[in-house]
């Protein structure tokens, strides 16, 4: 027996995933992202990583929603809104939330992208704002692009001038409240060097 | 010694003085640090290695025979060289493994591997192989590369 809201939800992950993977004009990569005083924080992570826990702790504080998925990155670097649902898990099972102050009912407007935070789950630990610098802060970005094979050439060009231009670190990290307000303080600063 | 050729199918993308460097067969990328990225322009099949010591030398890059051999050998090992018969001038024995190895990041040479569209929505398992931590389903990618 079959749960019909369970198949759509598969039906639909696979859709977005070919759709990523076949995109001709973006440079689709798998993370979260927010908009944050007119830039972009950009969460990569594969699934079950919790960015979409994160991506909302971050929106309950203000910042805006832009994706708990995929980044679509043009080929001048910039982010554009994935806009959907966010998709959580309960008990083992996805559902979307309709949250109307997402604002998924408006276009946004693309941004660039001045922050990359590639964060593994540890519990207790605090995010290290150590950046990485050079074509290594790429790495972030291409190993949860999706389309890289498809499409080398677009997805290199536009990792790169996220690399160029911005902070990119890549820390454990641990609940996401408190990493949520530590990424903020991060962002509403300026770079930062030790824990936070 | 004679510096091999880079592979015509490898496709790169300049930031500055370092370098991406994707290959389209082994799915490796390679982010080369500024001497890694010399070294890789100076892979043309000619010039040899000594030469290559003095210029950068000269450039006021200090460098010695042996890194530079090690990051070749490790270009050879992913492909994104090609050497001829018996080039491998340390005999070194890299494997998948060495290739994304940490130790690579002193050189200025670190490759992680190229997800699929699934792999890049899914995580790793515990045993598998892995570049980093955010690749594993356990948060944890030990320092012998494999997934907690």
């Amino acid at each position: 027996m079959f749960d019909v809201a369970t198949v759509l939800e598969a039906l639909e992950s696979d859709l977005a995933l070919y759709v990523g993977s076949a995109a001709r004009e973006y440079a689709f990569i798998h993370a979260g992202v927010v908009g944050w005083g007119g830039a972009a924080l950009v969460l990569p992570g594969r699934s079950m990583s919790g960015k979409t826990t994160l991506v909302m702790a971050l929106v309950r504080r203000g910042a805006h929603y832009y994706s708990d998925e995929f980044a679509p990155l043009d080929e001048g670097g910039q982010v554009h809104a994935y806009a959907r649902r966010p998709s959580l898990r309960e008990s083992g099972m996805r559902h979307r939330v309709a949250l109307p102050e997402l604002g998924l009912d408006r276009p946004k407007p693309p941004l660039p992208v001045r922050w990359v935070a590639q964060l593994s789950y540890a519990p207790g630990a605090s995010v290290t704002f150590a950046r990485v610098h050079g074509a290594r802060a790429a790495l972030p970005l291409i190993e949860n692009s999706v389309s890289i094979r498809q499409s080398p050439r677009r997805v290199l060009a536009a990792v790169s001038e996220v690399a160029l231009g911005a902070q990119i670190i890549a820390s454990a990290r641990g609940d996401a409240d408190a990493t949520a307000d530590a990424l903020l303080r991060w962002m509403s600063k300026g770079e930062h060097r030790g824990a936070m | 010694m004679t510096l091999p050729k880079r592979a015509a199918e490898v496709i790169e993308h300049h930031l500055g003085s370092e370098l991406l460097a994707y290959h389209p067969e082994t799915h490796h990328v390679f982010a080369l640090g500024p001497i890694a990225t010399r070294v890789w322009r100076a892979c043309d099949g000619e010039t040899q290695v000594r030469d290559l010591v003095q210029a950068m030398r000269a450039e006021g890059i200090a460098v010695d025979r042996g890194e530079i051999i090690d990051i070749v050998e490790r270009l050879i090992h992913a492909r994104m060289v090609v050497a001829d018969a018996g080039q491998s001038v340390t005999g070194g024995s890299y494997t998948r493994r060495n290739v994304l190895a940490a130790g690579g990041a002193l050189l200025g040479v670190i490759a992680v591997i190229a997800p699929t569209a699934a792999m890049a929505a899914s995580c790793a398992p515990s045993g598998a192989i892995c570049s980093s931590s955010s690749a594993c389903c356990s948060g944890t990618c030990t320092g012998d590369l494999i997934c907690l």
